[in-house]
């Protein structure tokens, strides 16, 4: 059984340091949320306000409309995995797994039988007798999650689940992790810094930024409609060109703006003098082409020191990019270009043909 | 070994390969001059001891395991020891415990005691538990003042007027590997068993004691083998009644005028501590956790 | 600091956990307090709680020549062993650095630590009998500083195996790669990174030494007393408010120095802290 998640306007002061600024979130029941923002901004500490271990200033949690930050944590039904993982390092797996059931004083032939489901639930079903020592990352991990599900938590919590693991099998975990979530269907709320693992998982995003939520939304729209440069530079790669209100304008011109266009590297494309026309273009030298497996990364400076970042497809002709020649870019498809309008945040603005 | 196989070894496999060499002669000049030294700190009182037990007519071995007051004294010293061992474990993990989560008077508090027990002498403590304990001493002082008792106590001298005393002298011995231990505790592990439903009590006996175990072992083995060994205090608040095999041996020489006893029973105590101290040390890992 | 997590794991039960440990400070206290508070009475005899106040029994240590010898023999004693055992921790805690077999490592740390179990008067003895041997080691302190020492080289070899410990084991490789014989990488890279445990060390095993008294009553050449042993006759005779004035001033001295000394390594390390922190942000 899965809640509903609502935070309303929480704020916490660690010491004399503001960590949460104000902070709101809505969740349906079932909902896969990932906290994302560098580290500092607050988000392990919102994971705590969740979880009951952090008390607030002020504001309010609530699980399926009911308040909870006056619950301590073994009341709120929730479950963890931790950064470290915290397992216990001196009782076996079956019985860190029956930890929360101990807790409960559940009957032992409840505890065995739930132990066991969990552990094939992970794919650990052989693994009840050895110590967390013996395991390996992705094992120790599997128990965690184990463990968190045992007592059958209303929400799930995942402290950067994937830090302590090599890039491969974080991948492979990612995928995991996710069809556990649906297979079990739980709330769930993740924090980590890296987007990769954020889009890959989640329904919703959530980016932090100096204890403050800058934007909660699909992992497309956060994208493809980032609300300030900052979500924008944070989430993938972003080349920002000032813009007005028709969309950017001529680079090094000068001219004044009054917002930023974010222009994707994958939305950038090489224009040969023909097709130039009065398109909006980039000028500039090459500084480096590197071929990254599916994607080429191109590299360019503009003649007042801009830097510029182009991904090309695979294709490419490489020989004409080499360091040092000129090279003109412009804009795939105008569609896709995203300004951010301080006055009208979120305003989508056509490029002029 | 494998210095002499280095030295033994042809100049020209030591040119090829320099590295291994230096790597042994590192090791013979950083661990020779303390080898030696412990040598002659050690081998050399242990030999003038054997010496010495022999010099006797008799079997001076068996004449000290024959003496009744001896073999009373062994009982006795392991009895303090144990006690002393159980008393400053328990309640040095309780006095670890409160410097790690009391507030910060507490916290202060604590520590300035246990810094005051580490930085003034044994011999000052003693002293003081003395003046405590005298018939008309400081403990009789409040204990008048309460209305509690008009005459003069009886009380030093005794077995009670010993423990408390050793209790305090040992207890930093047990204080400090416990306090290691809980405060670098992982914290991560206290929020696991307290997301997951653990009271204070489930949290304590399964998830925080496992882990601090070893510090309270390696704190109850030290103070049990430096209780084996104590002296001062037991001479100066325990009275003759209460002779530990310390002042056994040093009434064997000062008094008794028998060197050759004096000399077996301090090979039989040496003998016996350092024995416990490295079986224990053998089962239970103390020394890597010291060093 | 409040939200300690185990503070809060430990719920209500920390509260006779607080009354215990309150309790038992009180024995490292009471006493204390009440050798300084009897080194004051005005009588010529001990007498709790003191009458009067004066400080005529400090002045008369100050000015009691069996006193002075005793700390200055203290002094000299403690003085030397610390150099030896100093010298001869630091070379254990670096030879075991240095060693791969786990068994020869274990070995090591056991032959170091296992002075700690020596009972002192059975040492003592042994150190004796020696003595009765060695006709140049009579009439001297030669004997004492070498078993002081031995006592107080594990409390060194612990110090600066934990400084070793938290240092990066890569420097040494490090270094070695980069051309430096073994003598320069103690130098120039071990040393620099234990000094503040050797100083540490040589401040426990000072204290250590200076307060040790068993191997003084049977070591020291007649008439010659160290500070310990000299309060452990007094003690043994009628009591007299110099022995506990005496027994006052040694320890405001440690707690001085000591205090002193940790709150400037305090300092230090926290102003490390500091740095590296600025370092990490910047």
């Amino acid at each position: 059984m899965s809640i509903a998640l609502s935070i309303k306007d929480v704020h916490v002061t660690l010491g004399q340091f503001e960590v949460l600024r104000g902070v709101s979130l809505d969740a349906e029941p079932g909902t896969f949320v990932t906290l994302l923002g560098a580290s500092g901004s607050g988000k392990t500490t919102l994971l705590n306000v969740i979880a009951g271990l952090q008390q607030l200033d002020s504001g309010h949690v609530l699980f399926d409309g009911a308040n909870v930050e006056r619950r301590p944590p073994r009341k709120r039904r929730v479950g963890v995995v931790f950064q470290s993982y915290a397992l216990f390092p001196h009782m076996s797996v079956g019985e860190n797994v029956a930890f929360p059931l101990r807790a409960a004083r559940r009957p032992a032939a409840e505890r065995r039988r739930v132990v066991q489901e969990m552990l094939d639930l992970v794919d650990l079903g052989g693994m009840i007798d050895r110590a967390p020592a013996s395991l390996s990352g992705g094992q120790r991990q599997r128990v965690a999650l184990a463990r968190a599900l045992a007592s059958d938590p209303a929400i799930l919590l995942l402290d950067e689940p994937m830090a302590a693991l090599d890039k491969q099998l974080r991948e492979r975990m990612q995928v995991e992790i996710k069809r556990i979530q649906q297979q079990v269907g739980i709330t769930t709320v993740a924090v980590t810094h890296d987007q990769a693992e954020a889009m890959t998982m989640s329904d919703l995003v959530a980016i932090m930024h100096e204890g403050q939520l800058v934007q909660v939304d699909s992992p497309e729209n956060l994208y493809r409609r980032p609300v300030d440069e900052y979500v924008a530079s944070f989430l993938g790669e972003a080349n920002l060109f000032p813009a007005d209100r028709h969309g950017p304008l001529p680079v090094d011109s000068g001219a004044p703006a009054t917002g930023t266009a974010v222009v994707r590297p994958e939305d950038l494309v090489v224009l040969d003098a023909g097709q130039l026309g009065d398109r909006w273009h980039v000028r500039g030298v090459v500084r480096l082409l590197s071929f990254q497996g599916s994607r080429f990364r191109l590299e360019v400076t503009t003649p007042a020191g801009r830097s510029v970042v182009c991904s090309l497809p695979p294709h490419t002709d490489a020989g004409a990019l080499l360091p040092g020649s000129e090279v003109t870019l412009g804009c795939a498809d105008p569609d896709r270009v995203h300004v951010i309008h301080p006055a009208a945040v979120g305003e989508q603005l056509k490029l002029a043909a | 070994m494998t210095m002499e196989q280095a030295l033994a070894a042809p100049a020209t496999t030591r040119r090829r390969r320099p590295m291994a060499d230096g790597a042994a002669a590192e090791r013979r000049w950083l661990l020779w001059p303390p080898l030696v030294f412990f040598l002659l700190t050690v081998a050399g009182p242990v030999v003038a001891l054997v010496q010495q037990a022999l010099s006797g007519e008799g079997n001076a071995f068996a004449e000290s395991l024959r003496m009744e007051v001896f073999v009373d004294s062994v009982w006795r010293t392991l009895l303090l020891a144990a006690v002393v061992t159980v008393a400053t474990v328990v309640v040095g993990t309780c006095y670890a415990f409160a410097i790690a989560v009391g507030p910060v008077w507490v916290k202060a508090l604590l520590m300035g005691g246990l810094l005051i027990s580490l930085w003034t002498s044994v011999m000052v403590r003693t002293i003081g538990w003395m003046l405590l304990e005298l018939p008309t001493g400081a403990l009789f002082w409040v204990l008048e003042l309460l209305h509690l008792r008009s005459e003069p106590i009886d009380f030093y001298q005794s077995t009670a007027a010993m423990y408390p005393a050793m209790i305090a002298v040992m207890l930093p011995f047990a204080v400090l590997p416990v306090l290691a231990s809980v405060i670098g505790f992982d914290r991560e592990q206290l929020k696991a068993a307290t997301v997951f439903g653990a009271g204070p009590l489930l949290t304590l006996g399964a998830v925080v004691l496992p882990a601090i175990r070893q510090a309270m072992i390696s704190g109850g083995v030290l103070v049990f083998v430096m209780s084996l060994g104590f002296y001062v205090t037991p001479l100066l608040l325990g009275g003759p009644a209460n002779m530990t095999m310390s002042g056994i041996i040093n009434g064997q020489l000062n008094t008794a005028n028998r060197a050759d006893v004096g000399a077996a029973m301090s090979l039989l105590l040496v003998g016996g501590t350092v024995a416990i101290y490295l079986v224990a040390d053998r089962l239970f890992k103390v020394s890597e956790r010291w060093g | 600091m409040t939200d300690s997590p185990l503070r809060r794991s430990l719920g209500w039960y920390r509260l006779p956990i607080l009354v215990v440990a309150l309790v038992t400070s009180l024995l490292f206290y009471v006493p204390f307090l009440v050798v300084v508070a009897t080194s004051w009475t005005e009588t010529s005899y001990i007498i709790f709680p003191p009458d009067g106040f004066s400080l005529q029994s400090y002045s008369g240590v100050l000015n009691d020549w069996e006193w002075m010898d005793a700390f200055k023999v203290s002094l000299r004693v403690a003085g030397l062993g610390t150099v030896i055992s100093v010298a001869l921790g630091t070379l254990g805690a670096l030879a075991l650095t240095r060693l791969r077999s786990r068994t020869a490592r274990s070995w090591v740390r056991t032959l170091f630590i296992v002075p700690m179990a020596i009972p002192p008067v059975a040492y003592a003895v042994g150190l004796y009998s020696v003595s009765l041997r060695a006709e140049a080691l009579q009439d001297n302190l030669a004997l004492l500083v070498l078993g002081e020492a031995l006592l107080a080289v594990p409390y060194v070899f612990v110090m600066v195996s934990s400084g070793l410990s938290q240092a990066d084991p890569a420097l040494r490789p490090v270094a070695s790669t980069l051309g430096a014989a073994w003598p320069m990488v103690i130098w120039r890279v071990d040393l620099p990174m234990i000094v503040g445990h050797m100083l540490a060390g040589a401040v426990f095993a000072f204290a250590v030494i200076f307060d040790e008294v068993v191997l003084s009553v049977f070591l020291t050449p007649i008439g010659v007393k160290t500070l310990p042993l000299q309060m452990l006759t007094a003690s043994q005779e009628e009591l007299s408010p110099q022995l506990t004035a005496a027994s006052t001033l040694v320890s405001m001295l440690a707690v001085a120095l000591l205090g002193g000394y940790s709150l400037f390594s305090n300092r230090r390390a926290a102003r490390a802290r500091r740095l590296s922190r600025k370092a990490a942000t910047a």
